[in-house]
This record gives C-alpha cells, structure tokens and sequence, in this order.
C-alpha cells in the first residue's frame, strides 16, 4: 500500500476542504508539524476512520466527525458534509477510498443530526478507468488487515503498550502477523481440503470393494468423532477465556478496595514473577532436551573409548605401533630377492627369514593410520563428555532454583488467597470465594483441554493408519483406481499444506528474532537481548546467555522494542513474499507507517530512533511537534523528507505570543488566535521535495 | 532474488509429484480468490480441480 493523497473535509477540526501529498521513493518522509492540540491525533484518525471505520479510543465518534465550525456557520436546516479521502496504490491498481457523512443543522447547533457514515471505494486497473468496488471492507482487510492497521496507523506516544500487551491481544498480534504472511490462506486450504478429501472418499466407498469400504467407514466415524471433539474443544476453549475475564474483573474490583488493594497488588506482581518463573522452566527443559539430543550419546561412549585405548597401549607394549615400515616395502624387497643393504635374500636364507618377520608388522601402518585419525576424535569425545555433564548440571540446578521459586510464589500466593477469603469486610471474601471457584473450574476445564487434545491426536493416528492401509490397497478396476488417486492426492496435497505451514511459521519466528534483536541494539545502547514467545509475545533479556534474567526495560525502550518489532515484521513479510513467490499470498511488497508523535518519551533515543525511522517502513508519515522536530530528529530526518506540512492551528482563547516553526527557512505559524472565534485547523504545505 | 529451492518452507512442495504440486498452487489460489470473494462457489471449483487429475 502506497499513500498518493489525503483530502479533508470538514472532518474534526480540520475546516473546509485540505489536501495532503505523501512522499515516496527515495526521500520517503512525510513531515507534518503541529503542536499539541494542534490537529495531530486527528490526522491520524482521518487514515484509520476512512480506511476502517475507527478512531483512537476515547472519541465519540458519528457526532464528532463534522468540524463545529461549519455548524455554527450554517443555518437552521442546511446540510453539511464532511469526509475523508485517501488515495493509494496498491498492486499496480490506483484506489480512492471515502467516508463521508451529512450533518443537518437544527434550530440549536446541539440539535444537529449526523447520518450514519458511508464508504465508496473507487479502483483504476491498467486501463485508467475508474470502477466502483463493492465488499469494501473485504478489499482493504486483503490490502492492510484491519486488526494490523494499528501496527502501521499508530500513536507514537503509547506504542510500548505493543510488548505489554495482555496474553489475549498477544495471540492477536500472532494472528496478525501470520495474516500478513498469508498463513490464514494456508489454514484455509488445509481446512477445506480435509472436507474435499471426504467427498471424494464418498465417491471411493461407491466404487471400492468391500475391505476398501470397511475401511472408508471406520475412517468416516472417525471423522465425525474428530469434529465433536473440535467443537467441545473449542467450547472448553471459550468458557476458559471467558472464565479469565471473570477473574480479571474480580481482581480489579479487589484492586479498587482501600483495606485489600495492597494484597490484590502484591498478588498481579506474584502472579506476573510466577508466569516469568514458569516460561523459563520452559526454556530449561528446551536447553535440556535439546543437550540431551545433540550430546547425551557421550555417556554410551566410554566403554567403546576405554577398550580403543587399551587396544592401542597393546599395540604399543608389543612394539607394532608406531609401525615405521610399510607392508608394500617389504614385500617389494622379498619380490626382487635384495634387500637394501645388498644383501640376497635366497629362499631359506637366514637374510630372507629376517626380513619376512617384518611384514607382520610393516602391515600396522594401516592401523597407526586409523589410530591417528580416530584418536584425534576420541580425544575430543572424551573432553565432551565432562563438558556435556557440567552443562547438564548447570540447567538442572537452574531448573530446580525456579522450581523451587515457583513453589514458593504458589504458597505466597495461597496465602494472599487466605488473607482474602478470611478478610472481615464481606464483599472481599465473598470475591476471593467466587475467584477460587472460578480457578477450580478453570483448573478443570484445563485438564479436560488437555484430554480433548490427546483424544484428538489418538483419532488422528488411527485415521493415518487406516490412510496408510488404503494405499496399499490394490485397485481391482480402474474407476476405483482414479477414485483412490483422487483421495490420495488430496491427503498428500493437504499434508504438504500442514507442513509449509508449520515450517513458514518457524523460519519466520526465529528470523524475526533476529532481526528484532539486531534491530534493536543497534538503536538501544542497553546490552539486553530480545526473545520472542511463540504467541509473538516480545520479551527483554539481560545477555545472550541461557542464564540470562528477563527485564522489562524502560518506556523508551520498550518504544524502541516496539518500533523494532513493526520495522522487522515489515522487511520480514516483505522478503518472504520474495522468497515464496512460488506460493499464491497476500501482497506485502510496499507498507506505509504512519507514526504521531514516535519521539515523545525517547528522549535519550531519540537521534537513534531518527536516523532508523525511515528505513523501517517503505514511505513514512510522522507527526511532530516542534520541540520534537528540532535538534537531533531534525539533522537526522531533513535528508529524507520529501514533503512537509504544518498544522495550523486557531484557538478562541487569547494567547500571550503565535507560536511558530521555521521549515528551511519558511516561517509558519502553528497555534494563532482565530480571528472569527472557531476553533479549526487549516493543513499547509510547506515545502516540497 | 532469493534462490527458491533453498525456502525451506516451500520444500513440502517442490517436493511433490507434479500433480499435486499443481493442485497446491491452484488450491491455494482459489483460497487467496475465495478469501475476499464470496461469490465463487468453492466446492465446485475444488471438485472441477481435483477431479481433473
């Protein structure tokens, strides 16, 4: 998605008709200067109302949309429009998107009536010619997702809230991401492939001989066993989330009671260490498994190393190591019947017989050879067995520290529950009853999870099974042949499906990873290392090393690390699409980011932040007061700005002095008294290329 | 441009008979289309696919 043009009208407080021009190409900054108040956020939310029907929250949105200006400034019963008008291009189609709404003015300004917004969207192919395109929300979701669009439409100020995020909107953000890739595409596929594969299984059963029917019908009972399980499945899903909402409304009702607050607040900090201590327990085992697979082979090896060396000690106690001579050289010298000191070596000569004893041992230097190259191995097998156990200890004793810290949180945390339940006031013992049934249930609930999970897989395996028999079936005639291809291409087809799936989402995980974590050291001066979970949580480490203890950084830099997040997701998708030109997706080949106040609390970071800004995303928009603009955001942006703007402002309150920006030279005023006692903001340009 | 045999994720499917490689593509096509496009009837499109082969 490319951004050509924003037209306003009417819309917040920007009065009358204003146009902007993105830039693109190589100065790929948009600047647009305002001060606070000054119409920033409203900008913002021109490009998430017309593209998706949204704001940021905390505005009323239908009847806030027109400017109050040309309300007051119309009569009684006149109409007045308003709208957003964003053009783009996108694929090699040009786009033109609007929202728009009619207010109709009343007797009182109050009175006002604002219709319900409308959406046309406009696409020119190659020809130039303009159609109307219905299903408009379908068409932007497959340009920009809309629960994406908060990566790339964003309030640069709270965007650290990316990595704090609760566990629900974390899987949204995996969701997101994998949409991106085109994974839902995949799902998709796989899904509706299982039901082409049961059709045609169907029409297998008509034509198949009996044991193929047997077959087929186990298969089908299966197959309708499977679905029930998914459905209770997804059931035992839902009531686990919707008891997480319960029992977070509890915790904030006892986060909201004076004599318990302290408790309830001590028990978030128990619970969030205690979810730390658990996801590192995680990564222990991961490290142990992980030792055991690659170097858990060492321990098999000592008798085979013991018994090599005892060999060789042998060889050396009879003299036959090193060998010194070769069996070749000897048999030569027997063969020309000389040896090299002149001497004849007649058949039962004394020289003759002296000289065979050698090729007994000249026939070691094979050995000696072999000796060399598999001691030299050896040795280094046996340095990696002490090594292997000493790191094998060290995660062992890690493991047990946070077992045993985890054990500890878990009975602090009973105890909290006591406190609570036992507490005189009524209505805190009676939420902390109500919060344990609810915990009961979920730890019920859990467990069934997890038996669905494993019936699942038991079914499956059985369904592989009766798969793997089918095939191997003869075909007696050959409209069951075509009927048995048939299913076997659609299993094979969605199998591979499965697996580039899997494989996609891996590669891409771990490639984000590093690209987040490149990312941001090269912004953040900290030494701190970046995990992601694998529901694309972010988190913050104090090293690379295995020990390493999570930290949760500071505001800015968990704006770094969110900024780092978007800018690598971006390039990421971006060279998968490349890669994976061969699959069919969605087209991640050019992504906008428009970003209101991004230096807000960076303070120290903020040069940093600059000089990476325009290389995170393809074309960039950034909204900056002065005091943000000036000094180092400046030096670093100017090179890369292709267009700016100023939002200028007009207040109906008196004020002491104008407040101004100069832009190369251009002096434009930012806040001003209006001169008619509205309040508006008028959009101009201020310099071009 | 990356080297596409070397996108281990793709290797699922390069490595597959040439009918079912092109019933992959095509599947996952028609999933792309069908997506945002309600008005193509799916299961019959699949069903023309696979009983192509």
């Amino acid at each position: 998605m490319k951004l050509l043009r924003l037209k306003l009208k009417n819309f917040r407080q920007f009065y009358g008709e204003s146009n902007i021009r993105f830039a693109s190409g190589n100065r790929n900054i948009t600047v647009i200067h305002g001060e606070n108040g000054g119409g920033k956020t409203a900008l913002l939310n021109a490009f998430k109302w017309v593209l998706y029907s949204e704001v940021t929250s905390g505005i009323q949105l239908k009847d806030q949309i027109v400017t109050k200006r040309a309300i007051y400034e119309a009569k009684s019963g006149d109409s007045v429009d308003a709208f957003v008008e964003l053009e783009f291009e996108h694929d090699e189609k040009r786009y033109l998107i609007k929202r728009f709404v009619k207010a109709t003015v009343g007797a009182e300004p109050q009175s006002t009536r604002t219709t319900e917004p409308e959406v046309t969207l406009h696409v020119s192919g190659s020809d130039g010619e303009w159609r109307s395109q219905d299903r408009v929300v379908d068409v932007i979701g497959r340009i920009l997702p809309s629960d994406l669009h908060g990566y790339f439409f964003f309030d640069g100020e709270r965007i650290e809230q990316i990595v704090k995020l609760a566990p629900e909107e974390q899987d949204q953000i995996a969701v997101a991401s994998k949409k991106l890739l085109g994974v839902e595409i995949l799902d998709r596929a796989d899904k509706h492939l299982v039901i082409a594969r049961k059709e045609l299984e169907k029409q297998l059963k008509e034509v198949g001989d009996s044991h193929t029917r047997l077959l087929l019908e186990e298969k089908e009972v299966l197959d309708d066993e499977i679905d029930r399980i998914e459905h209770d499945l997804q059931e035992c899903k839902d009531n686990i989330r919707t008891l997480d909402k319960h029992n977070a409304e509890i915790e904030d009702r006892l986060r909201q009671v004076e004599d318990v607050k302290a408790l309830q607040e001590r028990r978030d900090q128990l619970i969030d260490d205690l979810g730390k201590r658990k996801e590192a327990l995680k990564e222990h085992l991961g490290s142990i498994k992980s030792l055991v697979s690659s170097s858990a082979f060492n321990i098999f090896l000592g008798g085979p190393i013991k018994r090599f060396e005892e060999l060789c000690d042998k060889l050396r106690e009879r003299g036959e190591l090193p060998a010194g001579i070769k069996k070749q050289f000897v048999a030569d010298l027997l063969e020309k019947g000389k040896c090299i000191c002149n001497e004849n070596l007649t058949a039962g000569s004394e020289h003759r017989h002296a000289v065979e004893k050698w090729l007994d041992k000249a026939g070691l230097v094979a050995v000696e050879e072999k000796v060399i190259r598999i001691g030299g191995s050896i040795s280094q097998l046996s340095h990696e067995l002490p090594q292997f156990l000493k790191q094998l200890d060290n995660h062992q004793r890690l493991r047990q520290t946070d077992l045993q810290e985890a054990s500890r949180i878990e009975t602090e945390l009973e105890d909290i529950s006591n406190q609570l339940k036992s507490s005189p006031k009524e209505e805190v013992a009676s939420l902390e009853r109500r919060r344990r049934e609810l915990k009961e249930t979920r730890d019920d609930l859990t467990m069934r999870k997890g038996e669905l999970i494993a019936e699942i897989k038991k079914k499956n395996n059985r369904q592989e099974e009766i798969d793997s028999e089918l095939s191997k079936q003869k075909a007696n005639e050959e409209r069951q042949r075509i009927a048995k291809a048939r299913v076997d291409a659609a299993i094979d087809a969605k199998n591979r499906i499965s697996k580039i799936r899997e494989l996609m989402e891996s590669d891409f995980r771990s490639d984000l990873q590093d690209r987040v974590s490149r990312l941001f050291q090269e912004i953040s001066p900290t030494p701190y290392v970046v995990r992601i979970s694998e529901n694309y949580s972010l988190h913050l480490f104090d090293s690379d090393d295995v020990n390493a203890l999570q930290t949760d950084g500071s505001t800015g830099e968990r704006q770094i690390l969110s900024l780092a997040f978007i800018g690598s997701i971006i390039d990421l998708t971006r060279e998968y699409q490349k890669k994976g030109a061969a699959l069919p997706g969605p087209d991640s080949s050019h992504f906008p980011m428009v970003m209101d106040s991004p230096f807000g609390a960076l303070s120290i970071y903020r040069q940093a932040i600059a000089e990476h800004i325009p290389r995170l995303a393809d074309q960039v928009i950034v909204m900056v007061s002065p005091s943000q603009w000036k000094g180092d955001v400046e030096r670093e942006m100017i090179g890369r700005a292709g267009q700016q703007y100023a939002l200028s402002y007009y207040t109906p309150k008196d004020i002491d002095e104008v407040i101004t920006i100069d832009v190369n030279g251009k002096e434009c005023s930012l806040i001003q008294k209006s001169p008619n006692d509205y309040e508006y903001t008028e959009i101009l340009e201020v310099s071009h290329g | 441009m990356p080297d596409k045999n070397n996108t281990k994720y793709l290797k699922p499917m390069l490595s597959a008979k040439p009918e079912v490689q092109k019933i992959i593509r095509e599947v996952l096509q028609l999933e792309q289309e069908k997506l945002y496009q309600d008005r193509l009837d799916y299961k019959v499109k699949l069903s023309i696919l696979l009983r192509g082969m």
